[in-house]
C-alpha cells in the first residue's frame, strides 16, 4: 500500500511540501504533487496515480472543478482538502463524487489514516485475512478459521465484523454498528446487536464469556482488537 | 396586545372622554345660564291677568285701583276696556290717536300682534275685553303653533340628529386613529426588528415614507456592519487554516521524530498542542460568529442524544484521550428511547466543547463523566468532573451568559470563553437550557436540556 502513488494538489508550496514530508515519513514512497488544476489534470494522465488529495480554494481551476474533470475520465479515489469547512461545501464534494472530505487545518495524523482507510477500501488486496488472538477471519470467503476448523459468518454478523476490522483498534459505537447491520432507522435494535456480537464472539473467540478480540467498550461500543491485518 | 396597540386604545379613548367631558360640561353650563338668566330677568311687564283682577264694574261703572295706575305709569303702559261689541268703554293712559272702536278682525289681529305698533295684551274682564299696551318696540312678541305630531317629530328627529352626530364623530374618529396606527405600526415593527438585530424592509411610501425610509437604511447600515464583520471572521479564520496546517504538520513531525533530542520532540509536542488550541479557538470563532448573525443554517434531523454522547466520546478516545483523563458514560432507564431534533455537527461540537472544556482547565487531570437522563418532556445532558470547578462569582457570570472571549478568571487564565459562548448558542439554537454549577467535593457541572421529539 505504501507504493501506491498519490497526487497531492494544492496551491501552497509550504504546505505541499509539508504533506509529503508527512507522507514519506509515514512511509508512502511515490508522492507527486501539482500546484494547479491544469498540472493536475496532465499528471493524472501521464502518471495515473492511485489516488488523488485535492484542495478546493485554488487560482483557476477550483478543486471542485478539478473533481468533475477527474470523473469524467476516472473513478480515481478523491480526497478533498480544504479551507472551507461549512456543510453545503461538503455536500457538494461528495456529490461531484469526492471519497472523503478533511478540512485544514488537520492533524497530519488524521489524514494519514483517512488515505490508508480510502486505500485499503479501493485496493482490496486478493486475500483479505484478519488476525485475531484465536482465530483468523478471511474477509473474501466470509469464514472464521480456529485451528483446522472453519465456521461461516451470516450476512450482518460479517457487516458487523467488517465494520470493526475497518475501524481495528478503535471504539465503534453501538449505534452506528446497528446501522450497519439494520440499517438507517436502526433505534431500537440493540438487543439484536447484542445476539449478533455474542454470535460472532462465540466464533472468534477462545472464550466467549471472557473475550480478549471483540471487547466491549462500556456504555459506548465494542473495539475489535487485531493482531496483524494481512493484506 | 401589543404595546403599539395598547397605545392607540388608549388614545382613542382618552379623545372619547374629552369628547364627553365637553358635552357634560356644556350642558351642564347651558342650564346654568338659563336658569340664572330666568332668575334675574325681570318680567318687563305686570301679567296682564293679574291687572284685569284689578279693573272692577259696579253698576256700568267701571274703576281701576291706585296699583293698577301705578302699574301702568311705572311701564309706560295704558289699558282699554272694550265692550263685546268692540267699543271703549274704559280707558287710562290711552294715546288719543288710537281708535275708540274696534271690529272683530281688528281684535283677533291686534290680541295675536300689535295694535298699530303697539304691543298689547288681553284678558277677558266680566265687563268685555281688557286690553294693555306697552310703549312701542319695548316687547317682542311672536305667535307660535304646531301639530303635536310634528313636535314629537321634531323631538325625535333631535334625538337622532344627536345621536348621528356623535355616531358619525366616532367613527371618524376610530378611523383618523386607525390610518395613523396604520402608518406608525410598520416603524415600530420596523424598530423592533431592528433591535432583534434583522434585516428591515419598510413601504417606502405613503405619509411617513421618509421615516420608513431612513429606518430600511439604518436597518440595511446595520446589517451590512454585522455581515462584514462576520466575513471579516470568515476571512480571517479561512486565512489562518493553511499556515495553521503547516504548523501542526511540521510539529508533529518533529515530535515524533526519533532521532531529535528529547528536549526538541518535547517542545514540537508543546507547538503542536498551541497549534490546535488555535485550531479550535479559530474554528469556535467562526462558527459562533455565524451563528451570533444567523448564517449557519442548523440541518436538524431526528438525533438520538446517547448515541451522539457516544459518537463524542469515542472519538475522543480514538484521537488517543490523554491518560491523566478518564471519561465516564451513564444512560438514565429510558434515556436511550428519547429522540431531539437537532444539527447533528452543532450537537457534536457542543458536546466535544464542553469535553475539551473540562481537559483544558485541569492540566493536573479529571474523570468526565457524561450522562443522558429524562423526564417527561426533557432530555438531560450532564458534562461532570472531578477536577477545580470555578470561583462562584464566575459560575454566576456563567450562568448569566456574561461570558465573553478573552475573559480572565482569577488565576489569570482565559475562562471557558469562547468554547463556552459556542455551546451557548447552539443550546439556543435547539431551544434549550443550560445551567453551570460546582459538584461536590469539587469539579464542574454543566446540565443541558433539549425538548424530547419522541420517544422510540
Amino acid at each position: 500500500m505504501m507504493d501506491k502513488p498519490i497526487l497531492v494538489v494544492d496551491d501552497e508550496l509550504d504546505l505541499l511540501t509539508m504533506i509529503r514530508s508527512i507522507f514519506e515519513h509515514a512511509g508512502f514512497t511515490q508522492i507527486m504533487t501539482a500546484s494547479s488544476g491544469e498540472a493536475a489534470l496532465q499528471l493524472i494522465a501521464q502518471k495515473m496515480p492511485a489516488m488523488v488529495i485535492l484542495d478546493v480554494m485554488m487560482p483557476g481551476m477550483d478543486g471542485f472543478e478539478l473533481l468533475k474533470e477527474i470523473r469524467a475520465v476516472s473513478k480515481i479515489p478523491v480526497l478533498m482538502l480544504t479551507a472551507k469547512g461549512e456543510a453545503e461545501d461538503k455536500f457538494n464534494g461528495f456529490e461531484l463524487g469526492a471519497d472523503d472530505y478533511l478540512v485544514k487545518p488537520f492533524l497530519p495524523k488524521e489524514l494519514i489514516l483517512r488515505v490508508q482507510a480510502i486505500l485499503k477500501r479501493a485496493y482490496p488486496d486478493g486475500s483479505r485475512v484478519v488476525e485475531l488472538a484465536a482465530s483468523s477471519v478471511n474477509l473474501d470467503k466470509a469464514e472464521v478459521r480456529r485451528g483446522d476448523t472453519a465456521v461461516a459468518l451470516t450476512a450482518k454478523e460479517y457487516a458487523v465484523f467488517l465494520k470493526l476490522s475497518e475501524n481495528a483498534g478503535r471504539v465503534v459505537t453501538i449505534g452506528s454498528l446497528c446501522q450497519t447491520a439494520c440499517g438507517e432507522i436502526w433505534q431500537g435494535y440493540e438487543t439484536t446487536l447484542m445476539t449478533h456480537i455474542r454470535h460472532l464472539r462465540e466464533k472468534i473467540e477462545a472464550n466467549p464469556s471472557k473475550p480478549v478480540s471483540l471487547v466491549t467498550v462500556k456504555g459506548l461500543g465494542y473495539k475489535l482488537i487485531v493482531k496483524e491485518a494481512k493484506r | 396586545m401589543t404595546a403599539a396597540q395598547h397605545f392607540f386604545r388608549k388614545y382613542f379613548l382618552s379623545t372619547m372622554s374629552i369628547l364627553l367631558l365637553f358635552f357634560v360640561v356644556n350642558v351642564v353650563l347651558g342650564c346654568v345660564i338659563l336658569v340664572t338668566a330666568a332668575n334675574n330677568s325681570e318680567d318687563p311687564h305686570i301679567p296682564v291677568k293679574k291687572l284685569a283682577g284689578m279693573v272692577t264694574e259696579t253698576g256700568g261703572k267701571i274703576t281701576a285701583t291706585q296699583e293698577f295706575s301705578d302699574s301702568l305709569i311705572a311701564n309706560d303702559a295704558w289699558a282699554m276696556l272694550l265692550d263685546h261689541g268692540g267699543t271703549v268703554v274704559w280707558d287710562e293712559r290711552m294715546p288719543d290717536h288710537l281708535p275708540r272702536n274696534y271690529t272683530a278682525t281688528q281684535i283677533a289681529q291686534f290680541s295675536r300682534w300689535y295694535l298699530q305698533d303697539y304691543p298689547v295684551y288681553v284678558w277677558v274682564h266680566p265687563a268685555g275685553l281688557l286690553v294693555v299696551g306697552y310703549p312701542k318696540n319695548s316687547i317682542v312678541k311672536y305667535s307660535f303653533s304646531m301639530s303635536a305630531e310634528a313636535v314629537t317629530a321634531e323631538i325625535v328627529g333631535l334625538a337622532v340628529l344627536f345621536a348621528a352626530n356623535v355616531l358619525l364623530m366616532l367613527i371618524l374618529f376610530w378611523r383618523n386613529t386607525h390610518k395613523v396606527e396604520k402608518a406608525v405600526k410598520p416603524i415600530l415593527t420596523g424598530i423592533g426588528t431592528i433591535a432583534k438585530g434583522k434585516a428591515v424592509a419598510l413601504p417606502e411610501k405613503g405619509e411617513l415614507a421618509e421615516i420608513n425610509a431612513e429606518l430600511n437604511h439604518a436597518g440595511a447600515k446595520l446589517q451590512k456592519k454585522d455581515l462584514a464583520r462576520t466575513e471579516w471572521i470568515n476571512g480571517i479564520s479561512h486565512d489562518i487554516r493553511t499556515p495553521l496546517s503547516i504548523i501542526l504538520g511540521y510539529a508533529g513531525e518533529i515530535e515524533d521524530d526519533g532521532t531529535l533530542p528529547g528536549e526538541t520532540q518535547t517542545q514540537a509536542g508543546m507547538i503542536r498542542r498551541q497549534a490546535e488550541k488555535l485550531r479550535r479557538l479559530v474554528s469556535d470563532l467562526n462558527l459562533a460568529s455565524r451563528l451570533e448573525y444567523s448564517m449557519q443554517p442548523a440541518a436538524k434531523t431526528l438525533i438520538s442524544p446517547v448515541e451522539l454522547a457516544r459518537q463524542v466520546m469515542s472519538d475522543f478516545i480514538n484521537n488517543g484521550l490523554d491518560e491523566r483523563f478518564h471519561l465516564d458514560f451513564h444512560v438514565d432507564t429510558g434515556a436511550e428511547k428519547v429522540m431531539i431534533e437537532g444539527d447533528n455537527a452543532l450537537l457534536t461540537r457542543m458536546l466535544e466543547n464542553l469535553i475539551q472544556n473540562s481537559i483544558g482547565h485541569n492540566p493536573d487531570g479529571c474523570n468526565i463523566s457524561i450522562t443522558v437522563g429524562t423526564d417527561q418532556t426533557f432530555c438531560a445532558l450532564k458534562v461532570e468532573d472531578t477536577g477545580s470547578g470555578v470561583s462562584e462569582p464566575l459560575l454566576k457570570r456563567l450562568n448569566q451568559a456574561e461570558i465573553f472571549p478573552g475573559t480572565q478568571n482569577e488565576k489569570g487564565e482565559a475562562a471557558h470563553g469562547m468554547g463556552v459562548k459556542l455551546v451557548r448558542q447552539i443550546v439556543k439554537v435547539h431551544r434549550g437550557k443550560i445551567e453551570f454549577s460546582n459538584a461536590v467535593p469539587h469539579g464542574l457541572i454543566v446540565k443541558i436540556g433539549f425538548p424530547i421529539h419522541n420517544r422510540i
